[in-house]
C-alpha cells in the first residue's frame, strides 16, 4: 500500500504535503476530509487517527504521522535522493531548517487563523492574529533580505528546502486573512522563486505564474 | 506632527517614491498606497519589456483589485474575469469577446510612473522627470514604519550608521547632506570612503510611512547585511520611541515613589 494523505483542498498545511509531493514526483491517495461545513476533523472517527483533530495525516503503511513539518522531514528522508531538501548530514543547514520549521507553526496560528476567521467565520482574536502574522512577516522579511544580499533565494541556501515549502502557504495566503504582502518586497520575490519551480502545483488562493506563458501575444 | 497633517490637505504633489526599481521585476504587480486627502491605493506593473505604470487599483470592468492580476507581455490582466489593459490603461482584449476590439472608453485611470535613478516614482500631474532626483544609488531594501514621515527625518538626523566591514558594531555619526522634499541622504565616514544613504519617503498615511533606501553602489554583502540590520534597529526605536518613554516614567515611578 502507498502513501495516503488526510486531505482537505482549502487547507493551508495539507497543500504543504501535496505541493512537497508533487515537487518530489510521488503518487498518494488522497482520503477527503470534511473539514468545512461538516467538522470531521474532530469527530470520532477521525480522532481514532489523529487525536488532535487537525488536518493534515500522512500514512504510509504503520506509519502515521500527524504533524506536517514532521511529514515534510520524513518524505524527504525517504523518497529525496538528492538530498537537497532536507540536507540532515550538514548540521548547519539542519538546525537552521528546523528553526524554520518550528517558525512555520508561528505563521499558522496567526496569518493562518486570520484566513479562518475571514474565510471560515472562525471566532479568535483578529487583531492579535494579524499583529502577530506581520511581525512574523517583519522576521522573515528581514531574513531574506540578508539572503538576497548573499545572492541566495530561498530561506536557507541558492535551493529551496522543506522549510521554504513548510513557510511558504500561510505566507502566500496571508491576505485572505486581510494581511497584506504590500510591505514585504522580499518576500514577494520568493513566493514569485517558489511558485516557478519546476513541478509546482496550485491551491484556491495560490496560483501559477500566468506570466510564465504569453501564448496570446500580449 | 501638525506640519506633518497640514500636507494631507491638498493631496500629494509631484513624484512619489512607491518602490526601488529592484523590487519591480519584469512582470511584476505590486499595490501602493499614497496618503492624501484622497488617499490613492494603486496598481503598480512592469511589462515584459520593462515599461512601468500606475493605474487606481481598479478593474473598469468590476472593481476587482488589479493588483491581484498579472502581467502578459505588455499588458496587465485582471484576475477576475482576464479583462487587459495597454499601459495607457486603455482596454485592450477582453477573453468573453475575443473578437471585439473594446471600445476606447473602457480605460483604467492612470498616473504618470517612472524608473529613474533605481526607484519607481508615481505622479498624479507632473510628468516632467526632470524634478526627479540623481543620487546614483543601489537599492538596499523598502521597510514600512509605523510613524509619520516629520519623526523618522528628525531620527534620522541623530542616527550612526555602521561603517565598517568586519563588525556591524563599528557605527560611525551620520550626518544629512542633502535633504529634498521626498528624500534624505546620509553621509558617514568609513573605512574608505564615505558611506552615503538615501532614504526615500512615501507617506502611507499620517502616521506611517515606506522607507525606500539606497546606498552607495557596490558596497559588499557584509555591509549590506549590516545597513539591513541597522534599519531594522531604526525602525524598532522609532516605533517605541513613545513607550520607550513611558515604561522609564513608570520604573523611575516605581523606585522613586
Ligand atoms: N500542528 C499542526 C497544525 C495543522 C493545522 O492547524 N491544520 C489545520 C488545517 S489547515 C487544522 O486542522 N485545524 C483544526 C481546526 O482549526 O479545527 C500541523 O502542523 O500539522
Ligand atoms: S473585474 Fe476585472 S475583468 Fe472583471
Amino acid at each position: 500500500m502507498g502513501l495516503q494523505l488526510y486531505d482537505y483542498v482549502l487547507s493551508g498545511s495539507a497543500y504543504k504535503a501535496r505541493l512537497f509531493m508533487a515537487l518530489l514526483g510521488l503518487d498518494y491517495q488522497s482520503v477527503s476530509i470534511d473539514f468545512h461545513p461538516g467538522g470531521e476533523h474532530k469527530k470520532s472517527d477521525f480522532l481514532q487517527i489523529n487525536p488532535a483533530g487537525t488536518l493534515p495525516v500522512l500514512v504510509d503503511g504503520d506509519l502515521t504521522l500527524c504533524d506536517t513539518q514532521a511529514i515534510l522531514a520524513y518524505l524527504a528522508h525517504k523518497f529525496d535522493t538528492t538530498n537537497q531538501w532536507y540536507p540532515t548530514n550538514d548540521p548547519v543547514a539542519t538546525g537552521r531548517i528546523l528553526q524554520w520549521l518550528a517558525f512555520a507553526g508561528r505563521l499558522t496560528d496567526t496569518a493562518g487563523a486570520a484566513r479562518l476567521h475571514d474565510m471560515l467565520g472562525r471566532s479568535l482574536d483578529i487583531d492579535a492574529a494579524r499583529k502577530g502574522a506581520h511581525k512574523a512577516l517583519r522576521e522573515l522579511e528581514a531574513h531574506l533580505t540578508e539572503q538576497g544580499f548573499r545572492g541566495h533565494a530561498f530561506l536557507i541556501g541558492s535551493k529551496p528546502t522543506i522549510a521554504d515549502i513548510a513557510c511558504f502557504p500561510y505566507t502566500a495566503l496571508a491576505p485572505d486573512g486581510g494581511i497584506e504582502h504590500d510591505d514585504y518586497p522580499a518576500i514577494r520575490k520568493w513566493l514569485i522563486a517558489i511558485r516557478r519551480l519546476p513541478g509546482f502545483i496550485e491551491m484556491p488562493g495560490i496560483h501559477r505564474l500566468h506570466d510564465m506563458r504569453d501564448e496570446d501575444g500580449g | 506632527m501638525n506640519a506633518d497633517h497640514s500636507e494631507f490637505v491638498e493631496g500629494p504633489d509631484g513624484w512619489i517614491p512607491v518602490a526601488l526599481s529592484v523590487d519591480l521585476p519584469e512582470a511584476g504587480v505590486m499595490r501602493a498606497v499614497i496618503a492624501g486627502a484622497q488617499p490613492l491605493d494603486l496598481v503598480v506593473w512592469r511589462s515584459r519589456s520593462g515599461q512601468v505604470s500606475a493605474f487606481d487599483n481598479r478593474c473598469p470592468h468590476r472593481g476587482m483589485r488589479l493588483s491581484f492580476g498579472f502581467v502578459r507581455g505588455e499588458r496587465l490582466s485582471c484576475i477576475y474575469h482576464g479583462w487587459q489593459y495597454g499601459e495607457d490603461g486603455g482596454c485592450r482584449h477582453i477573453p468573453a469577446h475575443p473578437d471585439m476590439t473594446p471600445p476606447t472608453s473602457i480605460c483604467a485611470n492612470t498616473y504618470a510612473c517612472q524608473d529613474h535613478d533605481g526607484v519607481v516614482w508615481v505622479s498624479k500631474g507632473a510628468d516632467n522627470s526632470d524634478d526627479l532626483p540623481n543620487f546614483g544609488g543601489q537599492g538596499l531594501r523598502s521597510l514600512s514604519v509605523e510613524r509619520g514621515e516629520t519623526v523618522l527625518r528628525k531620527l534620522l538626523a541623530e542616527t550612526h550608521l555602521p561603517v565598517s566591514l568586519t563588525s556591524d558594531m563599528q557605527m560611525a555619526e551620520a550626518a544629512i547632506a542633502t535633504q529634498t522634499r521626498t528624500s534624505l541622504v546620509l553621509e558617514a565616514r568609513s573605512d574608505a570612503k564615505n558611506l552615503r544613504l538615501m532614504v526615500h519617503f512615501q507617506k502611507i498615511t499620517p502616521d506611517r510611512t515606506m522607507l525606500h533606501v539606497q546606498t552607495s553602489p557596490e558596497l559588499p554583502a557584509e555591509l549590506r547585511i549590516s545597513l539591513s540590520r541597522w534599519a531594522e534597529r531604526f525602525r524598532w526605536s522609532a516605533e517605541n520611541l513613545g513607550t520607550m518613554i513611558n515604561s522609564w516614567d513608570a520604573t523611575s515611578q516605581e523606585t522613586h515613589p
